[in-house]
């Protein structure tokens, strides 16, 4: 069936987190002048720090929370057209990242942040398609990445001037 | 699969992946800098060519990665990629019909962690930041531009300048305006920043 081969394309764990790697590298080389640079460079900052902290968010719940993937509980009543993943199933780690990076990009540019968060949504809902997530591990995904997102957007703007002395810094090393 | 077909299938992955993530990061940055208009990251000298490189160089990453197992040989061959399964695949090409599934292989079998994608994807993107300042010399020279008493830094420099020049007058600019930049920035924090509250009982 064409959606089930579209759906393993999406479902891929390389290409969406490549491609929202990617936005979030190039944005940092978007402006016209340096203050809109700035709010890009902040968003790319804010991204890679939630990405981080989500991740230890991730891996401290999947400590005490060890819910089994859908294919295991569901058995033959569900059809897996993806790898049998061995991590736990909630919540679904991808889905941290890409959402991270969406609101992170959508605090400095709403239409851009937007078109990331209907590609991060298609995502999630290919990963629930293909079988490798219920459809809650994927919003608790989600709901981590934008919180970790809001929470480090707090925490930079809480630690200014420091995150604009190292751009600053940067700048004069010709990067920024 | 067997241990050592395991470590080839790792070492394609991510040799495939270094290109996937090279392409796909010079085309993204190619888009960036013709928007922003920083020549001295472009690979070719004119804006929309640049923005329409860019854009063919992110397709030509992804139709490479997900077409290649159609001509090249790997933990695909056709017949094992069973609904996109990988356990128990055979080392072959793919049949067009399972190319959807071919890539998708777990890390117990080959495929690549989160932490692993993540580093090669920096290298990657350093590495495509790299390329394109190196070619940016030749593609500033070809258009053109005077950057004499141009006194901009950072990558604004790099609109009339390439990298390397836009470098050494970053760091100059640094140097003289460093301090007093930090000192503004300082002054600039607002009233509920850590800095500012610190600043406040210092002062009381």
């Amino acid at each position: 069936m064409m959606v089930d081969h579209l759906a393993r394309v999406i479902a891929s764990d390389y290409l969406m987190p490549l491609l929202f790697s990617a936005v979030m590298f190039a944005i940092w080389f978007v402006g016209r002048d340096i203050g809109e640079r700035r709010r890009f460079q902040r968003s790319t900052l804010i991204g890679a720090t939630a990405i981080g902290v989500s991740n230890f968010v991730v891996d401290l719940i999947d400590t005490s929370i060890n819910r089994s993937r859908p294919f295991v509980e569901l058995g033959d009543s569900m059809q897996l057209i993806f790898y049998r993943s061995t991590d736990p199933s909630f919540p679904a780690n991808p889905m941290v990242v890409v959402f991270s990076v969406a609101m992170a990009v959508w605090l400095a540019n709403r239409r851009l942040g937007w078109a990331l968060m209907i590609a991060a949504s298609l995502y999630a809902l290919s990963r629930v398609y293909v079988g490798t997530f219920y459809p809650t591990d994927v919003i608790g995904g989600a709901v981590i990445g934008v919180a970790a997102a809001l929470c480090c957007w707090f925490l930079l703007e809480l630690l200014r001037p420091v995150p604009e002395i190292l751009l600053r810094v940067l700048r004069g090393f010709g990067v920024a | 699969m067997m241990t050592d077909q395991i470590e080839s299938a790792s070492a394609l992955m991510v040799r495939d992946y270094l290109i996937l993530a090279f392409l796909v990061s010079l085309g993204a940055l190619q888009i960036a800098v013709s928007i922003s208009g920083l020549r001295g990251l472009w690979l070719v000298p004119h804006r929309i060519a640049t923005r329409t490189l860019g854009v063919l160089l992110v397709i030509l990453g992804i139709g490479f990665y997900v077409f290649a197992p159609l001509w090249m040989e790997g933990p695909w061959a056709a017949g094992t990629v069973v609904d996109g399964t990988s356990e128990g695949r055979e080392w072959g090409l793919a049949a067009s019909a399972e190319i959807s599934g071919a890539r998708n292989l777990n890390d117990i079998h080959g495929g690549m962690a989160g932490t692993a994608y993540a580093g090669f994807f920096i290298f990657s993107a350093v590495l495509a930041t790299l390329f394109a300042a190196a070619v940016g010399i030749f593609t500033v020279r070809l258009s053109a531009t005077d950057s004499a008493g141009d006194d901009s830094d950072g990558l604004d420099a790099m609109k009339q300048s390439h990298a390397f020049s836009a470098l050494t007058r970053s760091l100059r600019v640094l140097w003289r305006d460093g301090i007093d930049d930090a000192r503004r920035e300082m002054r600039a924090a607002p009233r509920w920043s850590i800095a500012a509250q610190i600043e406040r009982i210092r002062r009381n």
